[in-house]
């Protein structure tokens, strides 16, 4: 019977990591992807942040085939009839190495599981995983294909959904409260309509959040980022928040409105949309966290919940490779003592909690309830819009004192509430 | 059809599928009518689930972007809720 060291499933940021770090020990790695190539089923927004990650794959950044490091952050405030934007730009964001870059995945993730065969490790495409192969309580391998394949280890590097770890019985199915769908259309432009649109010079690229009626005042937002040749543009919304609409708010139709609205129409004219793309995301934090391990098996990636949002930054893929470096380094350990039981297994968990993933997921614990505040949807950006409507309103006779103007957009009712989301926001 | 329903078959035609296999998502007899099988009508972002005759929804699998949402929205009780086979499916080229 086959038996492999470990078993990867699913070629996506994690898995490969994992396969990488092992694969580059001489560890026998198998890595099964159920798509016909890696990145075949995944989906990113995307942006991938570099710095938390650059040193636990040194050799692979130079080379990588990113799109475009990120030299402007904006943000809407879209309100139905106006909005209101804030463009962050800096030196800092220009020099070299770049903290960010706007990423494809079917791109990066075959390059990056090139590499992974480089270091010896063996990839399975066009391969679902249905189960897992438990031997008295514990995880010896996957059912592929019909065909049982044997491991010492299991990484559960299979999305969002962790369907196999579900099925190891580490988890219950999810539940719609901790997650967002997102939909997103590819725009295929010239290079040079990008950066003369995005005031980009070479390589430089554009990242903008859009906050308020592109989700019709839903838990959520617009995304948009340049890409060398493309823009990605897309929207988030809260799976609840969806439900709770009973089925009245249409998805792909406030797509279609959010493409309309002129703060994005001029920006994608004459673009040709070559894909369509949609996913869920994990949007719970560090509460809503899978178990990360059990008896032969590991979890990374967004199968484990490594996902963050907090509103400004939305992140995903630099956890997915952190988590998938840190499974093989306690399976190396593992494989030292020949013991893959959980007690074994739980290194993972400690190596999580002293890097950045944990970490970060700990300090950021209060940010899923406070990016979920209903007042960001709505309230916020038509208050924003109105006040500056009036601040930069010339009237045909005489203008209004400013003061007047603003007090009265603010009673007091609305004072010690913007004290209050005041309050929650210094939680983060 | 109205536009919107057009500009999203047209998007969907835009996406790589490979075919093959049974339907890896089925609505389970007798939960046809579930409010929460109604709410994907609205939600679903490949446009997939519609209401028929008395109410009831039917799902047409071909166009599955296979984004998970209505697993979460349903639940395993109301579908019956897989993966496509290996190798076929959407096969995002740009992702």
């Amino acid at each position: 019977m086959e038996k492999f060291d470990v078993i990867v499933v699913g070629a996506g940021l994690a898995g490969l990591a994992a396969a990488y770090t092992l694969a580059g020990q001489g560890v026998e790695c198998l890595v099964l992807e159920r798509g016909d190539y890696p990145g075949a089923k995944n989906v990113t927004g995307g942006r991938i942040y570099v710095n938390p990650v650059r040193d636990l794959f040194p050799e692979l950044w130079p080379d990588a085939p990113l799109e475009r490091f990120i030299v402007h952050e904006g943000a809407t405030l879209m309100a139905r009839e106006r909005s209101v934007t804030f463009d962050y730009s800096g030196d800092e964001l220009r020099a070299a190495p770049h903290q960010s870059y706007s990423v494809l995945r079917a791109r990066f993730d075959r390059w990056l599981a090139e590499r992974v065969e480089e270091k010896g490790a063996m990839l399975l495409t066009k391969t679902l995983v249905t189960d897992v192969v438990k031997e008295s309580g514990r995880v010896a391998g996957v059912v592929a294909g019909g065909d049982e394949l044997h491991a010492n280890v299991v990484v559960a590097a299979d999305g969002v959904l962790s369907l196999l770890a579900e099925k190891a019985g580490l988890h219950p199915p999810e539940s719609p409260q901790e997650y967002a769908v997102g939909v997103k259309e590819v725009i295929a432009l010239p290079a040079e309509k990008i950066e003369d649109r995005f005031q980009l010079a070479g390589n430089e690229g554009a990242a903008r959040l859009f906050v308020g009626a592109a989700t019709a005042g839903l838990f959520g937002g617009g995304f948009l980022y340049t890409n060398r040749e493309s823009i990605s543009l897309g929207l988030v919304v809260g799976v609840a928040e969806l439900m709770e609409k009973g089925g009245l708010q249409n998805l792909p139709a406030l797509m279609e409105d959010f493409k309309r609205r002129p703060e994005i129409a001029p920006l994608i004219r004459d673009g040709a949309t070559v894909e369509y793309a949609a996913h869920v995301i994990p949007e719970g934090g560090f509460r809503a966290l899978h178990p990360l391990h059990g008896d032969g098996i590991l979890v990374a990636g967004d199968a484990a919940g490594f996902a963050l949002n907090l509103g400004f930054t939305v992140r995903g893929m630099e956890y997915a490779l952190a988590s998938g470096y840190y499974a093989a380094q306690s399976i190396l350990k593992a494989l030292e003592t020949g013991d893959y039981g959980a007690e074994i297994l739980a290194e993972y968990g400690r190596r999580l909690q002293e890097s950045f993933v944990l970490k970060d997921f700990q300090n950021f614990q209060a940010a899923p309830a406070f990016v979920k505040n209903p007042k960001l949807f709505d309230y916020y950006p038509e208050f924003k819009g109105r006040l500056l409507r009036d601040v930069y309103a010339v009237p045909a006779g005489p203008k209004d004192r400013l003061y007047p103007t603003i007090r009265k957009y603010l009673h007091l009712k609305e004072i010690w509430s913007m004290f209050k989301d005041f309050r929650e926001m210094t939680k983060l | 059809m109205t536009t919107d329903a057009l500009d999203l078959k047209a998007k969907l035609g835009l996406d790589v599928f490979k075919t093959g296999g049974a339907p890896h998502i089925r609505i389970r007899e007798g939960r046809e009518r579930e409010p929460r099988l109604r709410k994907m009508t609205a939600i679903c972002p490949a446009g997939l689930y519609s209401e028929g005759e008395g109410g009831a929804i039917t799902l047409t699998v071909d166009g599955c972007l296979e984004c998970g949402t209505c697993r979460l929205v349903c639940g395993t009780e109301i579908l019956e809720w897989n993966y496509p086979e290996g190798g076929t499916g959407v096969q995002f080229r740009y992702g």
